[in-house]
């Protein structure tokens, strides 16, 4: 640990060099490869430990303390904190990119379009064309993206990434809030739950693994599906924000997902009263984004997809009637009308 | 237009420069499906012509003396820096990069060569660094996925992705009016235009050239078959067998190029001794591919094509 403790800390000094000093000047190849290298060390101790509470506090400790000794060494130094290690290898690169006493050797090597060649006689592993791969990957998924439909391969990325970390999260013995923790933190990212958000959850629910990574997969997807239960709004944001058949896609392959898009749907019902003058049901709310044909239309979508629930649906519907006085006539019980919608 | 194009002198070629900005600036303008497509149809000549500029920038004495007979090569350079197609394609980046290293001075003489080196690292570090997509970022902090991990990870969804798609084959040799997924495969060959040698993109390189051509639709664009023939004979991508033998089926240009290839080594004064020409010809795919192909179908015309071409050897 102590070794590492090290090596954490000079490799924090490394970076605030690469970004800050005029002794990049100085560099070459090798030098180049050795800093990427202590970089790929630091992002690998972050993933080892990231999840260990006190190594982590351990970690952060140390990082203070480098910090303290680098911003007597450089004036309008940003402090680094372990959480930050993940990306050590792009923090290097950014910090050299804008140092302006790089190289520009070494740049055309980052750039260089040819690929690494890895002899055995170096200690480490060549950068050459680094920043090449970087941008031709981004460009190739931007020359892509036209062919894919709606949500797309990023939605569908994150989706699994999430899963990952989530999975990651409780394999590890950990503490489920730390999982809510993860996933609440997207909903501060400023608008609540966005859209694109909803895709993303949705892709989350809706990865496949293979069977050795199942137990882990359901367990994650579990987790998920609680959150989503006490995230009312959330739950609201996706059913209405979603395409249909994605949302019937998720009742379909989760109980609890099928459960929660009904109540949402006879919650929608319940808000709705009977207007006069349209000779219609509306929402009783301003924005009336819902049709009753359209709600008609969700159950019975549902219904096709989940053929189980119709009968205890409509029981539900039917006692609800009943309580609203049964009567036969239209526009007095939301609840009799769409059973009778339901039933043409 | 295309008379500009050809003339072997490029130096103070400004309305030929101009052409180009002008494409580039359209490129740029919406990102519409069409745009990429048009700048993929144009890659070869847009790369013929950024060799001709590379020629004329290394000739020059200076940048300032460049900037001076090309005042738009900055602006025109800078644009197909965010040109994706450009970017994706390896030559197209190598050539462009090569450009702005052309351009930069170790010892800037002047205010515009200060500027120059200034303006080039901060292209090439907003190029490699920045990420313009919010969600993304949140996600890739929250999950502790660094940038360059994260990229490929889509790249590598979405050709899976597209893979998928182009699997689905259709069977609309009956109904000329069925509405197949084939459209497809046309759109998808244009995109890889730039993307040919990119490793991974090869599980879909590979899709397109094996989809059988049960329909009419079913047509892999020609630009993209010259692309990989190039890349291919140029050693920039390594193709299986089974690969190269279906792009011969598909881009007969393709098939001329390697049986002239094939004849190039044949021919008397090759210096090649009669063992090493049996070891050639006894390893040459297509020799192999003909024997296979001849026995199958007899009346192909590329069949007849490889016929001559053989018995001549």
């Amino acid at each position: 640990m102590e070794a590492v403790l090290k090596n954490l800390s000079s490799t924090a000094e490394l970076l605030a060099v690469a970004a800050r000093s005029s002794v990049v000047e100085q560099w070459d190849k090798q030098t180049l490869s050795r800093a990427f290298h202590w970089a790929r060390y630091c992002e690998h101790i972050f993933s080892r430990f990231h999840n260990n509470t006190t190594i982590n506090r351990v970690m952060g400790k140390q990082l203070e303390l480098t910090n303290e000794s680098l911003r007597a060494v450089f004036p309008g130094y940003t402090d680094i904190c372990f959480s930050d290690l993940f990306q050590c290898q792009h923090l290097l690169l950014m910090g050299l990119l804008k140092n302006p006493d790089l190289p520009i050797s070494i740049m055309k090597i980052l750039f260089d379009t040819a690929s690494p060649v890895n002899n055995q006689q170096s200690d480490y592993l060549d950068v050459t064309g680094f920043c090449s791969h970087i941008i031709q990957c981004k460009s190739a998924c931007k020359v892509l993206s036209p062919l894919t439909d709606l949500s797309g391969a990023d939605v569908e990325v994150q989706g699994a990434v999430l899963m990952e970390r989530l999975e990651d999260l409780l394999s590890g013995g950990g503490e489920a809030c730390r999982t809510e923790h993860i996933v609440n933190s997207f909903l501060q990212e400023g608008e609540g739950a966005s859209g694109h958000f909803c895709l993303v959850i949705a892709a989350a629910l809706l990865t496949r693994s293979n069977s050795a990574a199942a137990a882990a997969q359901t367990a994650s997807q579990d987790c998920l599906l609680d959150w989503l239960q006490k995230e009312q709004n959330v739950l609201q944001q996706m059913c209405s924000a979603l395409p249909t058949t994605l949302i019937i896609d998720l009742a379909k392959r989760h109980l609890k997902c099928r459960d929660a898009y009904c109540d949402v749907l006879k919650k929608w019902a319940s808000s709705m009263e009977y207007s006069m003058s349209e000779g219609e049901w509306v929402q009783a709310n301003t924005n009336r984004t819902l049709s009753f044909q359209r709600l008609t239309e969700r159950f019975l979508a549902l219904f096709a997809a989940c053929p189980s629930l119709r009968e205890d649906v409509e029981k539900e519907l039917n006692v609800l009637n009943i309580s609203d006085g049964d009567f036969d006539v239209r526009g007095l019980s939301v609840w009799g009308d769409l059973l009778s919608a339901i039933n043409k | 237009m295309s008379q500009l194009l050809q003339r072997t002198q490029p130096l103070l070629d400004v309305p030929a420069l101009q052409f180009w900005l002008d494409k580039a600036v359209a490129w740029g303008q919406a990102d519409r499906p069409d745009t990429l497509k048009d700048t993929c149809l144009h890659m070869s000549r847009l790369k013929d012509y950024l060799q001709q500029l590379l020629t004329h920038i290394n000739n020059m004495s200076s940048t300032s003396e460049t900037m001076k007979r090309l005042p738009l090569l900055g602006q025109f350079l800078g644009r197909l820096c965010w040109n994706p197609c450009v970017t994706a394609d390896a030559p197209g980046r190598w050539l462009l990069f090569q450009c702005l290293w052309g351009l930069y001075s170790e010892h800037p003489g002047d205010a515009v060569e200060t500027k120059a080196n200034q303006w080039i690292r901060k292209v090439l570090c907003q190029l490699a660094t920045e990420e313009d997509d919010a969600a993304a970022q949140a996600l890739m902090k929250r999950t502790g996925v660094p940038p360059k991990e994260y990229h490929v990870k889509v790249l590598r969804k979405m050709v899976a992705m597209l893979q998928e798609n182009i699997g689905k084959s259709c069977s609309s040799l009956v109904d000329i009016n069925y509405r197949c997924s084939c459209d497809n495969l046309l759109a998808a060959s244009e995109a890889c235009v730039p993307l040919v040698s990119l490793p991974e993109a090869a599980p879909l390189i590979r899709a397109l050239l094996q989809q059988p051509a049960t329909c009419v639709k079913a047509a892999l664009s020609q630009d993209f078959l010259d692309a990989l023939t190039s890349a291919y004979s140029s050693k920039c991508v390594l193709l299986e067998e089974q690969e190269v033998v279906s792009l011969w089926y598909h881009s007969l240009s393709s098939l001329e190029e390697a049986v002239l290839s094939l004849l190039e080594c044949v021919l008397p004064d090759t210096g090649y001794t009669p063992q090493e020409l049996k070891r050639q010809l006894a390893q040459s795919l297509l020799v192999g591919t003909f024997f296979v192909m001849r026995s199958q179908n007899p009346n192909l015309k590329t069949i007849k094509a490889c016929v001559s071409a053989i018995d001549v050897i």
